[in-house]
């Protein structure tokens, strides 16, 4: 069973049409993407999802069926518009919050102790919560969000304001969540982090679905006839070779259109050369997104979809 | 516990635990004790407290009206808050030695011939009050009495009329329908309702503006979304509410405990002993609560709805000091609301229902409210504050997500093009 199934929904506000037949579903363990540069649709299909929108079209399966109160337990969302009461103690603002998730005093006072220590925030759980950093902020906000355990997590913008040690110790807990089976769904336009953690992504852009699936399968098939080699000593010169671009330690050869990888090696070894590397140059997702995005806007700009 | 009473408690709590809820319990209270206070406080040192001193070279005040007042038993002197005592005096040099010297603080000379010129000389260094000279003109009509019943024509019990003496005339009006008394022994209860209408304009002042604040405050620390993913809208406006009206409830009870114990004291300390008397019929109190229920609601409705359709917290607490001028209006009319008490001014400010209740506080001290009128005016609050609801319920579901931005009245009411929210956090490029 999915964790979330969005079937073909779409929402207007006025005469913008915000979020325009999206479908994606997510299951249990599963880390997807949900990507797109900023006003695409990413948050308002979120909140059809999480139902404080109500679709105009389309459907949404939660948790196995329609959005419950009971099922707003189970559920973590972090959102992009960060927001904790600024004049509680942290802890007891944390408490709160997690008690509204169905968990009794006692045992979300325990969770979020153990989570506050975990981020190094115990000292601080005194605090008023305007008086932590921005940083810290961000950190209590990701306790409210797993403190009670969710089966299914939503984070908008996760990485914004920590410093790069707790934004590889929150990728750490996304990835542990995960393998406990939490479905986790990332919302964010930073590739790089959604490239490290994802196992599949969606992207959307204009309200619509302009690209989804596994990660690999959408680099391999965005990879151009290129491929990244290294041998020890010089690179000999070989046939078939349209362009050599120096890539960190790698070059970077692009093929002659033909002339395929396997030959290339061939050659290679054929010129007696010692390789080292030779694999497919696969696009970084930064790439593709900026690819796909800008197939998109041209094609909005001349009035067809994607 | 249910996430709507988790919501209450929570928010309750939130409130009422700080300095400024309880500068708030305190503040009204504390105003009261500081106006009797300095009531008293003004009439001890107007008065003073030393005795007046009397020459009756006439001999006419007779032994037994001196001993009655100065004893404080059954002849003592009612007025005033200082009981003065009187002292004699053989001669005008002894008097004026004692004047001298501060024993006293003046003394009357009554003539030799006071029994046919009535003259009597008054010396002082500083002007007594005039709560002091009335004693003096009581002590005097006290004597006169003595010399009544020395005479031995006395129809009535002494302590009877001393009383009268003492305390004056007591004319109790009764309205026609009983529900309005006047007696001069009780003289605040006709200006109860008046009171509690200023109570009822302190406390929904401030608990209503803490509720605006609480939906507009939610918006402005963004928490608004992660409470719509926990918690049903309804329990979220239900539960503040619920929190608000048990502020609201906790204050006004301190309020009343805290008057109690001041107006307790101060009636046995001081001897005001009216004011344990002041009281007011229950019909009067019922139609009073029966248009307080509803105007609540009527308010915190109005409050929900400004709280969520305004930008910022500040904003809630200007345009609900405008709502606050207007549920005020009566108190500015007071003089045509008491003289023409069922003149259309009075009579359409009790039908508006954001007026009603400080018209009927102001109504029903000072005259009687037909019946069909005060049923006009609950089933016209009633309905308003259904609307007052619903319209809360609407302004949360159209600014709940709006961030720094402002509701559109005709959104409200369904009458805009533009029925959804806008999205502030996914500005589209130009």
């Amino acid at each position: 069973m999915n964790a979330v199934e969005v079937n073909g929904i779409a929402k207007s506000f006025g005469s913008v049409r915000a979020v325009d037949d999206v479908s994606f579903s997510v299951h249990g363990g599963e880390l997807l993407g949900l990507l797109g540069p900023n006003g695409a649709g990413k948050t308002t299909s979120i909140r059809v999802l999480l139902d404080i929108f109500k679709p105009d079209q389309g459907s949404v399966a939660v948790l196995g069926g329609p959005m419950t109160d009971e099922k707003k337990n189970r559920i973590g969302y972090m959102p992009e518009e960060r927001g904790l009461y600024q004049d509680l103690s942290v802890e007891r603002c944390l408490v709160y919050l997690a008690t509204l998730k169905g968990l009794s005093s006692a045992d979300a006072r325990q969770r979020v102790v153990k989570y506050l220590k975990q981020f190094d925030l115990y000292d601080h759980k005194d605090k008023k919560v305007k008086e932590l950093s921005k940083g810290m902020q961000q950190k209590a906000q990701l306790i409210n969000t797993i403190a009670h355990a969710p089966e299914l997590i939503i984070i908008d913008e996760p990485f914004a304001a920590l410093d790069p040690l707790n934004t590889q110790m929150v990728k750490d807990l996304m990835q542990d969540l995960s393998k406990q089976g939490a479905a986790i769904i990332l919302c964010t336009h930073q590739m790089h982090h959604a490239e490290e953690l994802c196992d599949r992504i969606v992207l959307i852009d204009h309200g619509r679905v302009v690209l989804q699936g596994e990660l690999d399968q959408i680099r391999r098939s965005y990879a151009g006839n290129a491929v990244l080699v290294r041998v020890a000593g010089e690179l000999p010169a070989v046939a078939g070779v349209l362009d050599a671009q120096q890539q960190n330690h790698s070059t970077r050869w692009t093929l002659r259109e033909g002339t395929s990888p396997q030959e290339v090696l061939r050659s290679l070894l054929a010129a007696g050369a010692v390789v080292e590397q030779f694999e497919i140059a696969l696009p970084s997702l930064e790439e593709v997104f900026i690819k796909v995005v800008g197939q998109s806007k041209e094609a909005v700009a001349e009035g067809r979809h994607v | 516990m249910s996430k709507l009473w988790l919501v209450a408690a929570q928010e309750y709590k939130r409130h009422v635990l700080n300095k400024s809820f309880i500068f708030a319990v305190l503040s009204v209270p504390l105003l009261l004790a500081s106006t009797l206070g300095l009531g008293m406080l003004t009439e001890r040192m107007r008065s003073g407290n030393r005795p007046f001193g009397y020459v009756d070279p006439s001999g006419w005040i007779l032994p037994s009206v001196f001993e009655s007042t100065n004893a404080g038993a059954q002849g003592e002197l009612r007025l005033g808050v200082a009981k003065l005592g009187f002292q004699a005096f053989e001669s005008e040099g002894a008097a004026r030695a004692a004047l001298d010297k501060g024993v006293i603080q003046a003394y009357f000379v009554l003539a030799a011939d006071f029994v046919q010129s009535h003259r009597v000389d008054l010396v002082y260094l500083r002007p007594p009050s005039e709560g002091a000279m009335s004693q003096f003109w009581d002590f005097l009509r006290l004597a006169r009495l003595a010399h009544e019943e020395s005479s031995g024509d006395w129809p009535l019990s002494r302590a009877l009329v001393e009383r009268r003496v003492s305390e004056g005339d007591n004319v109790i009006v009764r309205s026609a329908d009983g529900l309005r008394v006047y007696d001069k022994t009780t003289p605040l209860s006709f200006l109860l309702p008046l009171f509690i209408g200023l109570e009822f304009v302190i406390l929904f002042i401030s608990t209503a503006a803490t509720l605006a604040q609480a939906f507009a405050e939610e918006k402005e620390n963004r928490t608004i979304e992660i409470m719509a993913t926990s918690v049903a809208p309804g329990q979220i406006v239900g539960g503040k509410v619920i929190a608000i009206t048990a502020m609201g409830l906790t204050e006004l009870s301190a309020w009343i405990a805290l008057i109690a114990v001041i107006v307790g004291v101060v009636s046995r300390v001081v001897g005001w002993e009216w004011l344990s008397k002041v009281h007011m019929h229950p019909r009067t109190v019922a139609t009073l609560i029966l248009v307080a229920i509803p105007s609540y609601v009527l308010f915190a409705g109005l409050m929900v709805a400004l709280g969520n359709s305004v930008a910022d917290a500040q904003e809630s607490q200007q345009v609900g000091g405008v709502l606050s001028l207007v549920f005020m209006l009566p108190i500015y009319a007071i003089q045509a609301m008491v003289e023409q008490s069922s003149g259309p001014l009075a009579v359409g400010l009790s039908l508006f229902p954001l007026t009603s209740l400080v018209s009927y506080c102001l109504l029903t001290g000072f005259s009687s409210v037909p019946l069909w009128q005060v049923s006009a005016s609950v089933a016209i609050l009633v309905l308003s504050a259904a609307g007052a609801v619903w319209l809360a319920a609407q302004a949360f579901r159209l600014g709940m997500l709006r961030y720094g931005q402002r509701v559109d009245w005709r959104e409200l009411l369904g009458v805009s093009n533009r029925t959804r929210p806008s999205l502030p956090t996914e500005r589209r490029q130009p």
